[in-house]
């Protein structure tokens, strides 16, 4: 269990619609989620280090923004 | 009825499922810290989802400062350890990816949706592939099954919620 669960309640399957939205909380359980063994802290920067890029990401999926990070 | 983060609950039920999993009992505070910075975000004006974001990471920082470190030091850990590392000796790979799985409950919301593709490779990476409402292929290489246990787990948590896409 983890907050993997609640994502899947809170976005269902709108991820293809969404897709930023899913990587951010896959990040966000990557990072934060207490049942599964200690990351390396490597890996745990590197995770919380995408978070921004999926959240801006997220808002220009659902429209909310227009700013494509993608886009450089 | 409780209230718990603002959210109503039935606690006779959410006290069996914390006696059987803690970590549940974490995520809900976490992610009821969430709701109730979203609805506070609606009753504001504002959108619910920038307000859900704060109350997520606000609560997430503040129940994780508090929490355990880890669960690599517990005896489920050091049994999945030697179980894994032997079945990687033996270049047993898609047993040791379902041993982590099954340890774990990685897969749960996926069973029968996806397959494993090995990669003979010193870089440690994973991948998902495949057509949409179609099976997926998760691709990880060898070496990646000698890196960091916990890395690994949680990169393969993180392809299975691909999969679920």
């Amino acid at each position: 269990m983890s907050l993997y669960v609640f994502q899947r309640s809170v976005l269902g399957n709108d991820s293809v619609n969404n897709h930023g939205l899913r990587e951010y909380f896959a990040h966000l359980d990557s990072v934060y989620n207490t049942s599964l063994p200690k990351a390396s802290p490597q890996a745990e920067t590197w995770w919380k280090s995408r978070l921004d890029f999926y959240w801006k990401l997220s808002l220009y999926n659902s429209g909310q923004s227009n700013v494509n990070p993608l886009v450089k | 009825m409780t209230n718990i983060g603002g959210l109503p609950m039935a606690m006779p039920e959410i006290s069996n499922l914390i006696t059987r999993n803690p970590g549940l009992f974490k995520a809900i505070m976490l992610t009821s810290g969430g709701f109730t910075g979203g609805l506070s975000s609606t009753i504001a004006g504002g959108k619910f989802i920038d307000g859900f974001r704060q109350g997520l990471i606000t609560s997430g920082l503040n129940h994780v400062a508090h929490s355990f470190s880890g669960t690599n030091t517990d005896e489920k850990y050091k049994q999945f350890r030697k179980g894994f590392r032997k079945l990687v000796r033996d270049e047993k790979y898609i047993e040791a990816a379902t041993l982590a799985s099954d340890t774990y409950s990685l897969d749960s919301d996926v069973k029968g949706r996806y397959s494993y593709s090995i990669t003979k490779s010193e870089k440690s990476y994973m991948t998902t592939g495949g057509d949409a409402y179609e099976n997926q292929v998760v691709e990880i290489t060898t070496g990646f099954f000698s890196d960091h246990l916990g890395d690994f787990v949680r990169a393969l948590h993180h392809e299975f919620v691909r999969v679920s896409a």
